[in-house]
């Protein structure tokens, strides 16, 4: 995938393209937001990441721009501001994402995937991830032929992190995911519900098939 | 021209202003008192003269009417009465109805013997001839009219009375028009000196100057109230700036710390490097710290956010028991782990007026704390409750744990205060101090207010009152009375096995 990230910030828009890089795509750096408009930079590219505050033209001015020139390819917003009505107006703009710095480069990279597909293809009612199977249809858990209980909370845990297995899916991406919004307090909620969720699928496993990545969040293994 | 007086006026002081207005209005009064002074002299004047005449005139007619026909008899006795009169400058006439003089004293001027009789239907009447003034009678002999009568003196007297008179009076007003401007300069002066000095104080005031205050005079008149009104304003714009100056210092200290931290890692880390050792422990406590400053900062643009009060979020109606049960959801597992009695009451939907994100936020931080700082065994409980007659919706909040000092209760709602401290708590803190102080933000952006009661050793009740809607006049589904089967069997957890997502 070509990824074109629109964003003045050298030091972000390198870590971007490094972990973009890492995870096998191909990363191009728009410094300017004017030359993002001129040039017809952005053509050819899979994927967008645009920054709201750059120098020359806005974000949103990019964004506006590029849509009314037929730009179909999905973006996804950056910004260190953060506020509602921003948030509104970028999607207005025709935003397929928002992000609000900082972020965790694995919440990015998460978005990208999620984003890119949607874009691709119809998203799927029926994920499995090596012998287990989320049926989204009846909210039903199959873990190697028997079927498993899980709370409703749960199974959404599961849910989001079969659809990014092999990523690292953020605590931010789960409270977001589960509740709604982001519980940003000090007691780690999704820690404990990780735990029983490990409690409930682990069994007669030497390892978990949930992993914690330290200091970044949890993936779900497909073995 | 008024353009260029209003102009004028306009750029002028207040204390000229108001002199020329006082003058104006003092001279055009002047003006009118004279001339109505004027008018009823001459008129008292003219008016006595008269009367006299008349009197005069009617004495003449009595006398002479009883020797008519006898014309020679008549006419001795005018000359008679004549006589009589002409000291008082008074001159007589006889005369017929056609204007034909039959005779007139020796004063009498011509202008007035040549005068052709006026007004024959009328028996008395007053007529003035350029400087005389005579009075005409009528005298009648058996009913019939036989000649006219006409005694009269000169004005010029009259008018030089009046003229006297008007002279003085003119002086007064002379002397009035002049005084009263001064004495009106001289007030204005006095009644704005207070303004003046209001202006001087306010002069000098400047933000980095907050302590000065306008001067009260004690007197209690609109002046001290305006300064009173002032030096509020000046109060609260110095105590909003202080608690501003100390919330960007405690920030900035807030900040500083974990900065610190961040930038001793970072530059062990690039040392290590040098010597080809990468170390992923201390990448990842970077990560950590960076991370909490990540939140810190996401706290303290919350807290402007919700005090700026700009409007910015969106405001609706809210369903508390949905948001209490799915915070229970939240912290359920953790209440249980830690082996605290989470017990929730919130049924059926309890409409308030807030954000929905906010709020959550707000009993999101509630439940935290009430669960971190019980210890295990505790319990604690969550009510949401409707009070009809106020229209409000409380969310009540409370452990079973340490409870905090008296001494710290007035301040956990201040901003980086340590609760947590205050609590004497002592495990892992995540440092801040801001998550009530957001509580209380959060909640009065909504138009509600935040309390808190404690008893050291015994527990902590926090209460959360909202507006409610009109949807909750009717009865919600309201908590069972204590004592009853159910009250003494919490449910535990209510939430933990609701569905939290439809």
């Amino acid at each position: 995938m070509q990824v074109a990230i629109v964003e003045d910030d050298p030091i972000i828009a390198k870590a971007v393209s490094t972990a973009i890089g890492g995870a096998g795509h191909e990363c191009r750096w728009i410094s300017d937001g004017e030359v993002a408009i001129r040039d017809g930079a952005l053509i050819g590219s899979d994927l967008i990441i645009l920054d709201l505050m750059l120098p020359g033209a806005d974000g949103l001015q990019v964004l506006r721009a590029a849509r009314s020139h037929g730009v179909r390819t999905p973006v996804i917003v950056l910004t260190a501001r953060g506020l509602v009505n921003e948030k509104v107006e970028a999607f207005e703009a025709g935003a397929d994402d928002y992000l609000v710095k900082p972020f965790a480069m694995d919440e990015l990279l998460a978005r990208i995937e999620a984003v890119h597909r949607r874009a691709a293809d119809k998203p799927s009612l029926v994920l499995t991830v090596g012998g287990l199977t989320l049926n989204l249809a009846n909210r039903r858990a199959d873990l190697e032929g028997r079927t498993v209980d899980l709370t409703p909370t749960e199974f959404n845990i599961l849910e989001l992190l079969a659809r990014h297995h092999g990523q690292v899916v953020t605590r931010k991406m789960l409270c977001e995911h589960v509740w709604g919004f982001d519980w940003d307090g000090p007691t780690n909620v999704i820690e404990v519900h990780i735990n029983r969720l490990r409690g409930k699928i682990d069994k007669g496993r030497e390892a978990s098939m949930i992993q914690t990545v330290r200091g970044r969040g949890y993936a779900l293994a497909s073995a | 021209m008024p353009s260029r007086v209003r102009d004028w006026l306009a750029t002028t002081s207040l204390r000229t202003r108001l002199t020329a207005w006082n003058a104006l209005v003092v001279l055009l009064m002047t003006a009118a008192t004279l001339l109505a002074a004027r008018l009823a002299a001459r008129a008292t004047l003219y008016d006595d003269a008269d009367a006299e005449l008349f009197a005069g005139a009617r004495e003449v007619v009595l006398a002479i009417q009883d020797l008519h026909p006898d014309l020679a008899a008549v006419v001795a006795e005018m000359q008679r009465k004549a006589e009589s009169h002409a000291q008082r400058g008074w001159f007589l006439q006889l005369l017929t109805e056609d204007g034909v003089t039959v005779w007139k004293s020796r004063y009498c001027p011509d202008e007035v013997a040549s005068y052709p009789p006026s007004r024959l239907d009328e028996e008395e009447v007053v007529v003035q001839v350029g400087p005389y003034r005579y009075v005409r009678l009528r005298m009648r002999r058996e009913g019939e009219s036989a000649f006219l009568v006409r005694v009269g003196t000169y004005t010029t007297g009259l008018d030089e009375r009046l003229t006297g008179l008007m002279n003085s009076l003119l002086m007064v007003g002379a002397i009035l028009c002049v005084v009263t401007p001064l004495v009106g300069y001289w007030l204005a002066v006095h009644a704005t000196r207070p303004v003046a000095a209001i202006l001087d104080a306010a002069e000098r005031l400047s933000p980095t100057r907050l302590g000065d205050r306008l001067p009260l005079r004690g007197v209690r008149d609109e002046l001290d109230q305006l300064s009173a009104t002032i030096n509020r304003l000046l109060d609260a714009v110095a105590s909003h700036v202080e608690r501003q100056e100390h919330f960007v210092a405690d920030a900035a200290h807030e900040l500083r710390g974990p900065l610190a931290a961040l930038q001793s890692s970072l530059e062990v880390a690039i040392a290590d490097r040098d010597r080809h050792r990468d170390d992923p422990e201390r990448l990842a406590d970077m990560l950590d710290v960076a991370r909490h400053l990540g939140r810190v900062a996401n706290d303290l643009l919350l807290l402007a956010e919700a005090g700026s009060g700009s409007g910015s979020v969106a405001r609706g109606s809210v369903d508390m028991a949905a948001i209490v049960r799915q915070a229970a959801g939240m912290f359920g597992g953790v209440a249980e782990d830690r082996g605290v009695a989470l017990s929730v009451e919130a049924d059926g939907s309890v409409m308030a007026t807030g954000n929905d994100s906010e709020l959550r936020r707000v009993i999101g931080n509630l439940l935290d704390n009430a669960i971190r700082f019980t210890p295990p065994g505790g319990s604690v409980t969550v009510r949401v409750s409707v009070d009809a007659p106020r229209r409000a919706v409380l969310v009540e909040v409370s452990d079973t744990g340490r409870g905090i000092a008296p001494g710290h209760l007035p301040h956990v709602f201040d901003r980086f205060y340590k609760a947590d401290t205050a609590r004497t708590h002592t495990g892992p803190v995540r440092g801040g101090g801001l998550g009530l102080a957001i509580c209380k933000s959060l909640v009065e952006a909504s138009g509600g207010t935040i309390a808190m009661e404690s008893r050291l050793g015994q527990g902590t009740r926090v209460f959360v009152t909202l507006r409610g809607l009109d949807r909750n006049a009717e009865p919600a589904p309201s908590a069972p009375p204590p004592g009853s089967p159910q009250a003494a069997a919490p449910r535990i957890a209510a939430g933990w096995a609701t569905p939290t997502r439809p």
